[in-house]
């Protein structure tokens, strides 16, 4: 696997880049470049992540395998142990038990004479010490205690009649007709380990006639103890009751009598709780940690050791243990192993791409990449070496580009200021002469021309007025305006007859048409003109001109247009806007007029109105002496339809005046309680005359309050007028109610109620919806008109709610404090509405 | 001796009805047409009280009560304006130029007279 970088062109033509081309590849030699540390990050965490998972399995399974393991061979080993310490109890058991058995099966006599033993007896002890060689001295002794008959495998057998057994445990046990065990004890004569064994003599079964001992050799149990070996140094070994030695492999243990009784594992043995066999660690007679098994013989209360160096018996299970770290470890170095070869193959070439397109993007176009690692990183450092070498030849063409499409920028960039700052100018300038100046400005100067003259056709004299001119002589403006151009014998004249731009390259090359002439003596040759036309009406038009020959561009022309376009719009909206203001200030002169003329007229109608309703209450109230009877009637509706005359002049003025902008707020501070009681006072027996109930509630403390007290009034009478007005029975409640920060007011009634199809149209002059309730409640048909206006001057809302044949309420909210800025909202909402 | 009410009124119909309405009540009415027989008629007439139209032709009912409010032997005359300009400010104007109370058209006969009874009263006291 080869990682080479080299730079492509380290040849000797270009010593610069070949020196920094070998400086990176030195730098690379020695080691990863700075900064490359930070980037390893993701192999060190895939490394440890991989290492982590590797050896934490691996010590897993170890260390679950060891504890199994240390269990189990805990486990056999114990009971291998046990059943070498079992094996041996149980055959010293079956050999001293054997032995037992014999004296038993000799123990009966052939025959008794009175009750003593006869001579014969002593054939069946010949036969014992025969048949068990371990029997060195066979006695029977009577029932007294004195010994009857010996035999003795070393001496004449002579009785020793004088010894009295009858106090010794052997005779006593037996006697009772037990099997009796005794302890061990070492003869003078000999060095074998004895013991005694007596059985009843019993010639019939339960009579005892006298007891059969035997010393007996149990020498047998050092061949036993000799044949146990346990691993290479195990070894078992026999304590008695007491704790003497019986049986060693060590002879000479045993011929010192050793007293064991202080070893922990034969101390131990006294705990009435150690059982008849068991397990342990303790130390042994040498000193060494040892396993130590053990098994109780109960009939002769002897002991079987197995003992076992500790680290011999457990040597297996650590060299298990070793096994599984020497794999453990065999695979972790080739976890590393597996990991640094994938870091080679994997990671150094990643690292050379990365270094790579680090030199690209630093500007080293001339980076390549040598990889031999024949896999796929290979042919991605070929697609690199391609894609440096594109690069290096785009990058090549580029700046070239770069400042052809500069310069193209920078002249966009000039028109398009050029034609935004022309539309701004007609957008935001109503001044005509204004926006065409500018546009003539900007035309020529972008264009580079020399002159430019814009022109307004003149439809009546048809003739091109000059209208806007930049870099003219005065002489050839003044020319310009006193012999306009007409549309036949000018350029600008075809071109709008035409409705094309006209481009001449050369003027003094072109014959006609003959308004060239003054051009030409004003030095332009290349000359442009372009139409402004406008739904097929010719506006006008854009003359350029450039002392130069050679016309204008296809580019330039259509940037042109533009302008002309500009233009077209410009003067078309100043047309507008001039007929607009025309038609509106007639309009306005028409409003006032009228407003005037209402305003004039219910005037002029008060002088009438005052002498008929005058006279009508002088003839009512009797000035005139008792009125005729049959007058009374005429009079009366006299004077009612007068009032309703003069009720209509009231509104219709109002309305004027409110129209016209001659009705201002009397704005003062003023009390909600006053306007209620005076429209109590007004409205209650007005109420109480068509037998109405009406009531009166406030709800909440309203404090002062700030507006025209005299127009609110006016509009609650109104309100409250018509609630009686269309209420035939039943009542009128007005209620006042704090909301934030408005005052609320609501006349509800039980009259007639309004179509919901006429609730939209009350507040309308003479919307007064169905015309035959209309005709029996007589009004105006303006009140509603007039309160809304009043309301809306306060900056408050007034609507209503109704269900037809149920009754209406209607509501009005003003500004508790009518303010500055809602005098201003009420403005603005009424001049939308007129 | 009676009250005397100099009433100034152009229209003759409005004339008959104050006077109708006066008389009735035992006033002697005194009436006069424009703005400047208004203030010979209050030197010559001395009356007790003036009903003041304020649209008279020649000067105008405001001007006839400023003329007779500036005349220290008349001022004490009480001048009650009528008009028939609803125009809100008009009795602002009214009272300053020197009325002393105002009335506008079409105004109930009986509304009149209490202004008058009133008026009346006022000054004798």
């Amino acid at each position: 696997m080869a990682v080479v970088m080299t730079n492509a062109e380290s040849g000797a033509t270009e010593p610069a880049p070949a020196g920094a081309g070998l400086n990176q590849q030195s730098a690379q030699a020695t080691g990863p470049a700075p900064g490359l540390d930070r980037r390893h990050g993701i192999i060190r965490r895939y490394f440890l992540i991989f290492a982590t998972l590797v050896s934490g399995s691996l010590a897993a399974s170890l260390f679950v395998e060891l504890a199994f393991r240390f269990e189990e061979a805990q486990q056999t080993l114990e009971t291998t142990h046990r059943q070498m310490a079992e094996l041996a109890a149980l055959r010293i058991q079956n050999y001293v038990g054997d032995i037992a058995d014999a004296l038993r099966i000799a123990a009966p006599p052939r025959s008794l004479n009175n009750g003593r033993l006869t001579n014969d007896y002593l054939f069946n002890l010949r036969t014992l010490l025969k048949n068990a060689p371990a029997v060195r001295d066979v006695f029977a002794v009577g029932l007294d205690g004195r010994e009857q008959y010996r035999e003795s495998r070393i001496a004449a057998s002579i009785p020793d009649t004088a010894a009295d057994h009858s106090h010794e445990p052997f005779f006593t046990a037996a006697r009772a007709g037990e099997t009796y065990y005794g302890p061990v004890s070492f003869p003078r004569d000999s060095l074998e380990p004895r013991i005694v064994i007596s059985v009843p003599i019993e010639p019939f079964a339960g009579e005892v006639a006298g007891v059969l001992a035997a010393e007996v050799n149990v020498r047998y149990v050092w061949d036993v103890v000799q044949n146990i070996h346990i691993g290479k140094s195990g070894y078992a070994y026999v304590v008695s009751n007491d704790g003497t030695l019986i049986a060693h492999p060590e002879l000479h243990l045993v011929l010192q009598h050793k007293d064991l009784s202080d070893l922990p594992q034969v101390a131990q043995l006294r705990n009435a709780d150690s059982g008849e066999a068991g397990t342990g660690q303790f130390t042994s007679l040498s000193g060494e940690r040892v396993l130590v098994a053990y098994q109780r013989i109960p009939s002769i209360g002897w002991t079987v050791l197995v003992e076992q160096p500790l680290m011999e018996a457990y040597a297996p299970v650590l060299l298990s243990l070793g096994r599984i770290a020497g794999i453990l470890l065999a695979l972790f170095v080739l976890a590393v192993v597996a990991v640094v070869r994938l870091r080679r193959r994997v990671v150094k070439p990643i690292e050379a791409l990365r270094q790579g397109a680090g030199r690209l993007e630093s500007g080293d176009l001339d980076a390549r990449l040598h990889l031999k690692t024949g896999d796929e990183f290979e042919d991605l450092a070929e697609d690199f070496n391609r894609m440096a070498a594109r690069l290096q030849e785009a990058h090549a063409g580029l700046e070239q580009k770069v400042a052809e499409r500069t310069q193209a920028l920078e002249q966009s960039l000039d028109e398009v200021k050029a034609l935004s700052d022309t539309l701004q100018t007609v957008g935001a300038s109503l001044d005509l002469q204004n926006v065409l100046q500018t546009i003539v400005v900007h035309a020529t100067e972008i264009s580079g021309s020399d002159g430019g003259v814009i022109y307004e056709f003149d439809e009546a004299a048809q003739v091109f007025r000059f209208r806007a001119g930049h870099l003219l002589r005065p002489e050839f403006v003044t020319r310009l305006v006193a012999e306009p151009p007409t549309l036949i014998d000018s350029i600008i004249g075809r071109a709008a007859v035409l409705g094309e731009p006209q481009n001449i390259p050369d003027t003094a090359a072109a014959a006609s048409p003959p308004t060239n002439t003054p051009v030409l003596a004003e030095g332009y040759r290349s000359t442009l003109a372009i139409p402004m036309i406008r739904s097929k009406r010719v506006l006008g038009g854009i003359v350029l001109g450039r002392k130069s020959a050679g016309g204008y561009s296809a580019k330039e022309i259509e940037l042109l247009r533009t302008f002309a376009n500009g233009c077209t719009i410009a003067i078309e909206h100043a047309r507008l806007f001039y007929e607009v203001g025309q038609k509106n200030q007639a309009l306005q002169l028409a409003n006032q007029h009228k407003s005037q003329f209402l305003a004039n007229m219910s005037h002029e109608l008060r002088t009438p109105m005052n002498a008929i309703l005058g006279f009508t209450d002088l003839m009512l109230d009797g000035i005139y002496g008792d009125l005729d009877p049959r007058l009374k009637k005429p009079v009366d509706q006299l004077q009612m339809n007068g009032q309703h005359l003069l009720r209509l002049i009231n509104d219709v003025l109002d309305l004027s005046k409110i129209e016209a902008g001659r009705l201002d707020l009397d704005l003062a501070e003023y009390n909600v309680d006053e306007i209620v009681e005076a429209l109590q006072a007004t409205a209650y027996p007005l109420a109480q005359a068509k037998g109405l109930a009406f009531r009166v509630s406030a709800g909440g403390r309203i404090g002062n309050c700030y507006g025209d007290s005299k127009r609110i009034y006016q509009i609650l009478l109104n309100l409250t007028g018509n609630a009686i007005k269309f209420t035939r029975h039943g009542g009128i409640n007005v209620a006042v109610e704090p909301s934030n920060g408005d005052v609320h007011y609501m006349v509800r009634d039980t009259g007639v109620g309004i179509p919901p199809e006429e609730l939209g149209s009350i507040f309308e002059e003479f919307g007064r919806g169905d015309p035959a309730i209309a005709k029996e409640f007589a009004g105006t048909g303006l009140g509603l008109t007039i309160a809304k206006r009043f309301v809306s001057m306060h900056g408050g809302r007034i609507w209503a709610e109704s269900t037809f044949n149920v009754g209406s309420t209607f509501h009005v909210v003003v500004p508790r404090r009518v303010t500055a800025s809602s005098l201003m909202d009420a403005t603005v909402t009424t001049a939308r509405k007129q | 001796m009676s009250v005397r009410i100099l009433h100034v009124e152009d229209n003759a119909a409005n004339r008959m009805i104050v006077r109708d309405l006066l008389e009735f009540q035992g006033y002697e009415v005194v009436e006069v047409f424009d703005g400047e027989e208004a203030l010979a008629a209050a030197e010559r007439e001395r009356p007790d009280l003036i009903l003041m139209d304020i649209q008279l032709p020649r000067i105008s009912g405001l001007e006839a009560t400023r003329r007779i409010k500036a005349r220290p032997d008349l001022r004490s005359i009480p001048i009650v304006a009528v008009t028939s300009f609803a125009l809100s400010g008009d009795d602002q104007k009214a009272s300053a130029a020197g009325c002393d109370a105002y009335i506008a058209k079409p105004y109930r006969p009986r509304d009149l007279l209490q202004i008058v009874q009133k008026l009346l009263a006022a000054k004798q006291n």
